[in-house]
């Protein structure tokens, strides 16, 4: 390792090396902050632009555009509600209110600290514990994965809110949502309706983006119609220290945010998508004051962007030792990696050591380059999406996001799938069916039915159909956090009325 | 609300129940899951319609009806602008319906001169936009049935 440490340092600080990354920085925070561009889009359609160029300055960008992207879809999040990249989900639960209370720049500065901090943590995990983590995954097998959804789905009852009852129909569905298209066990093709577009399924980040940009793009013209205030921003002095001292007070919310990014990360599958919505969750059941969470707690901001920016890092470490993205973006450079000769595994380590730990350095760099460039160009951003009046605002977030929806697989389909989704969603939203479930149920299904179907298999096999799912030992302690998880906010009732009777 | 919960569980109620009838043609492996989750949302949309005769009613879900009509009008615009993807491409569906929604959204309508000006910028952002998804990125967006651009 050591020779290989010295001469990555060196590449890293070569002059163009440091220009790719500030280059890749800077252009991902404004992809990211477009709501319906993606960072999974994004590095997806650099991709074929590295084919010529050498594997430092290719992976490097590609690595600046993904840390940028991730940290930048905060602003609209903050500022729209519209999450600029799906990661940012969480953040829109209370970074908008925040907004909307005036405070939208402490919001942002809140942001752009936390992801800062969770994406350096996550990167230090990446650098030396890949090896260990990446074993730890191997040990992952179906039944784990089942009971890691399981323990996913809880979070329901945190993203309910209103109510809870409404919280599980909308999981169930988001659930049944996700079994469209052909079973990964079995193989039948369900529920598509005749349509060979949905023998795929439903495409992810195309019904992401419809479930959260959609409603809000109808919600901004319906709070135009109702005159209701735009987002006031307003730059104050002394912000970063104004709000980097109480974080600092905190330690805890950014190191366990930051460690259940990188967890969420290294789980193939999971990705980003839930890190930040995990860790909000976390942060909301530990809080001393729960019900401050979704009506503008700094700290339901700090959580998901500290997190979502470890995940970077986390989904990186099975990519990098396994060759097994943790994450959509991850999976769009483990392309870049093949088409650079490179595979993934200890190969990786040894015969390619200095090109992969300036890679990992360039991590660092660029999320130290977050908060410099954020804060200035998050200046210009937030200038435009709070003066630009509603009447281009509002359609010119529909049309990116009819682009984001399109690119990813360069199928019209796609549109259509964001715009019923958003539609559903927005009618949902009006009768108090939250989106966070829907979506929750969504991601997690098909990565749930494989984990379950697969065990059932396996249990057969050994004679014990429902055995093997409680005589693992990281079974067991994922058991444990899901019936922590569940039962944690109805213990915590039952005990506050206790004390005060 | 209690209208709109009796209406939504009722709604869900019949979605599982078509989607019920359609795991019939599944092998067993495929058809294990989705019947346990469609037992399970039917039974929770049975709860929902059971609590909306047991909970009073707290809000009304449609607050005044003219304060949607321009919202309505927007969705169904977007509506088209997706429907005519396929037809006359993405180019010409932006075209058309961009400065349409920007006309319906801009509030001083008798404020010619704002109208033309939101108009202007928004073929300004599909223009810089497309090009640089298409000649610089290289998407290749539907050029429709018409085949235009």
């Amino acid at each position: 390792m050591g020779p290989q440490f010295g001469t990555a340092l060196l590449q890293l600080i070569h002059p163009l090396n440091i220009i790719l990354i500030l280059v890749g920085v800077a252009a991902g925070i404004i992809v990211g902050a477009l709501p319906g561009l993606t960072a999974t889009m994004a590095i997806a359609l650099l991709v074929p632009f590295t084919f010529g160029v050498s594997p430092v300055h290719s992976l490097v960008l590609m690595g600046g555009i993904y840390c940028g992207a991730i940290y930048g879809g905060s602003f609209s999040a903050i500022l729209v509600n519209a999450p600029g990249t799906p990661s940012a989900i969480a953040t829109t639960f209370d970074g908008y209110p925040l907004a909307r209370k005036g405070e939208s720049y402490r919001a942002i500065v809140a942001a752009t600290l936390a992801s800062v901090l969770g994406g350096l943590i996550g990167v230090l995990f990446l650098l030396f514990l890949s090896p260990l983590l990446s074993e730890a995954s191997l040990k992952f097998g179906p039944p784990e994965f089942f009971w890691l959804t399981a323990f996913g789905l809880t979070i329901i009852a945190t993203l309910a809110s209103k109510s809870i009852l409404k919280g599980l129909i909308g999981g169930a569905f988001g659930l049944l949502l996700s079994m469209i298209g052909i079973a990964p066990i079995g193989g039948s093709v369900r529920f598509s309706f005749g349509s060979v577009s949905l023998q795929n399924g439903i495409s992810l980040i195309p019904a992401l983006i419809g479930f959260f940009c959609v409603p809000e793009i109808i919600g901004m013209i319906e709070r135009k119609e109702s005159n209701q205030n735009a987002i006031p921003y307003k730059r104050q002095r002394h912000m970063v220290r104004r709000v980097l001292f109480p974080m600092l007070r905190k330690p805890f919310l950014i190191i366990r945010s930051a460690v259940i990014g990188t967890i969420v990360g290294i789980i193939p599958g999971a990705g980003g998508n839930i890190a930040g919505m995990v860790s909000y969750n976390e942060a909301v059941r530990v809080s001393k004051t729960p019900e401050k969470f979704g009506s503008g707690n700094i700290d339901g901001v700090i959580a998901s962007e500290a997190s979502n920016n470890a995940e970077v890092s986390g989904s990186l470490i099975p990519l990098l030792t396994l060759g097994i993205p943790g994450a959509p973006p991850a999976a769009v450079l483990l392309g870049a990696l093949l088409l650079q000769g490179m595979r993934p595994g200890p190969e990786l380590f040894t015969a390619h050591g200095a090109v992969t730990y300036t890679f990992i350095f360039s991590l660092i760099l660029a999320n130290l380059a977050i908060l410099p460039l954020g804060l200035a160009l998050g200046k210009g951003i937030s200038r435009i999406m709070t003066k630009l009046p509603v009447a281009i605002l509002a359609p010119l977030i529909f049309f990116l996001s009819a682009i984001g929806s399109y690119v990813i697989n360069n199928n019209v389909f796609d549109v259509y799938v964001m715009l019923f989704f958003g539609l559903i969603a927005y009618v949902g939203k009006k009768v108090n069916f939250q989106p966070g479930p829907i979506v929750l149920g969504l991601i997690l299904g098909s990565i749930c039915e494989q984990g379950l179907v697969q065990s059932i298999l396996l249990g057969r096999a050994a004679g014990s159909a429902a055995g093997i799912f409680f005589t693992r030992p990281i079974s067991i302690i994922l058991i444990v956090l899901t019936l922590v998880s569940a039962f944690w906010p109805l213990a915590k009732r039952l005990l506050g009325r206790k004390q005060n009777t | 609300m209690k209208t709109a919960d009796r209406v939504s569980s009722g709604i869900i109620i019949a979605i599982c129940v078509y989607f019920q009838i359609r795991t019939k043609n599944f092998n067993p492996l495929s058809r294990l899951f989705p019947q346990v989750i469609i037992i399970v949302l039917g039974g929770l949309a049975l709860l929902l319609f059971v609590m909306s005769f047991v909970k009073p009613s707290e809000k009304r879900v449609l607050e005044s009806r003219d304060k949607y009509i321009i919202p309505m009008l927007s969705a169904a615009l977007m509506l088209g602008w997706v429907a005519f993807i396929r037809l006359t491409g993405f180019l010409i569906s932006s075209v058309i319906f961009f400065p349409l929604m920007v006309v319906v959204l801009t509030k001083e309508k008798s404020n010619k001169m704002r109208i033309l000006r939101n108009c202007l910028i928004s073929l300004a952002l599909i223009a810089v936009f497309f090009l640089l998804f298409s000649l610089v990125l290289n998407v290749q967006f539907p050029s429709g049935l018409i085949g235009l651009i």
